[in-house]
């Protein structure tokens, strides 16, 4: 393929899919600067992958997958556990969206809750608020879909007892 | 809290375009930061240098007047040969493990897989140096110092016998610092990758 078509090709696709990967990049990294390098990198990989792209799976498959890929397997400093989270933490959409106080106060506590898991469960996390079908988690992740229900609810479990920690101190 | 309650404000997300002013063209052409690329950058610099060094030194002995020199150049050349395997087999694993576009876990036990086999390789490979540079200096001080071969003469055994201890007694502390030193470089990732691996597998 020409390759001035497959660059552009490449572009259109990925900024239909710029939402996805700047989520992926606020899961995995809460400072500013880490979240650009972190996007920054998710890009690249993405470009130098996409010449073996053949379309045998969805894009925003694909997409998911180098992503987190990227973001897991990457060797990122290590996030600290942040018990409060400034604005300027939550996900740049998170600023464009027409304010609502508890919108934003859920989403924030959603945040500091996800920073609370390993990096297997804010993928599965990821994925499950995405709306993604078993079937296709366990495409990007490789886990298998009993594994994924029984880690999604532990998952629930968890984001339950953090989210009484934030609200009761205890 | 519900998960379910939020994925409606999750979904708000997707709908605002956009997240400030970025330049994906500029972005594709970047340099990669991650650690395997940095790792690769590493090895076709050691590569350069090695050409550069190595070759300034193997072409001194290759056109030296003496005989003896030039079988030595032969020997470099040998090395040389099997420094490129060298350098061919580690870059061949850093590929490997920059290749992101499989699920997770299948991911994770290829880049896990590499490097502990491109550790190993180095490990292996930086001990065995010590043994080859003290033959290479038996050669070159043989050349210059016992040209009528008297080295194996009756009055030289001792010597041969120290330096034989010297070379093996180097070798094995060449391959506990080597073995700190990749430690050092590369444990830490190992261990993640090791964690997160485990964690995917088990129930």
């Amino acid at each position: 393929m020409d390759s001035n078509k497959l660059h552009d090709e490449f572009l259109a696709s990925v900024n239909e899919h710029l939402p996805m990967i700047h989520k992926v990049c606020s899961i995995y990294a809460s400072a500013e600067f880490d979240r650009k390098d972190l996007f920054q990198e998710i890009v690249i990989q993405l470009w130098r992958s996409y010449p073996s792209f053949r379309g045998d799976s969805k894009f925003s498959t694909w997409l998911y997958r180098i992503a987190l890929n990227t973001a897991i397997s990457g060797l990122r400093k290590k996030q600290p556990n942040l018990r409060s989270m400034e604005p300027s933490m939550l996900p740049q959409q998170a600023h464009d969206m027409p304010f609502d106080a508890s919108q934003e106060d859920k989403l924030r506590q959603l945040h500091l809750a996800i920073n609370q898991l390993s990096e297997v469960e804010r993928a599965i996390v990821m994925l499950y608020l995405e709306d993604k079908s078993y079937e296709e988690m366990e495409d990007i992740l490789g886990i298998n879909q009993n594994n994924l229900r029984v880690k999604m609810n532990r998952i629930k479990d968890r984001l339950r007892k953090i989210t009484k920690t934030f609200e009761y101190g205890t | 809290m519900e998960l379910e309650n939020l994925k409606n404000i999750w979904k708000q997300l997707d709908a605002v375009p956009g997240a400030g002013n970025i330049d994906m063209q500029v972005l594709i052409r970047q340099r990669s930061k991650g650690p395997i690329a940095s790792m690769k950058r590493n090895l076709l610099f050691e590569l350069v240098l090695m050409l550069v060094l190595y070759g300034l030194v193997f072409a001194w002995f290759f056109v030296s007047d003496s005989s003896r020199y030039r079988e030595i150049s032969w020997f470099m050349l040998a090395i040389g040969l099997i420094y490129l395997i060298y350098f061919c087999y580690k870059y061949k694993l850093l590929s490997r493990m920059q290749h992101s576009s499989g699920n997770l876990k299948r991911n994770l036990q290829v880049q896990l897989s590499s490097l502990e086999k491109f550790v190993r390789f180095y490990l292996v490979s930086g001990t065995l140096l010590v043994p080859v540079a003290f033959l290479f200096a038996f050669f070159v001080g043989r050349s210059r110092y016992y040209p009528n071969n008297r080295i194996l003469s009756d009055e030289q055994p001792a010597f041969l016998l120290i330096a034989a201890l010297c070379a093996i007694v180097c070798t094995i502390g060449m391959y506990f610092i080597n073995a700190w030193y990749i430690r050092k470089l590369y444990g830490r990732y190992i261990s993640e990758l090791r964690r997160i691996l485990n964690e995917i597998q088990t129930g």
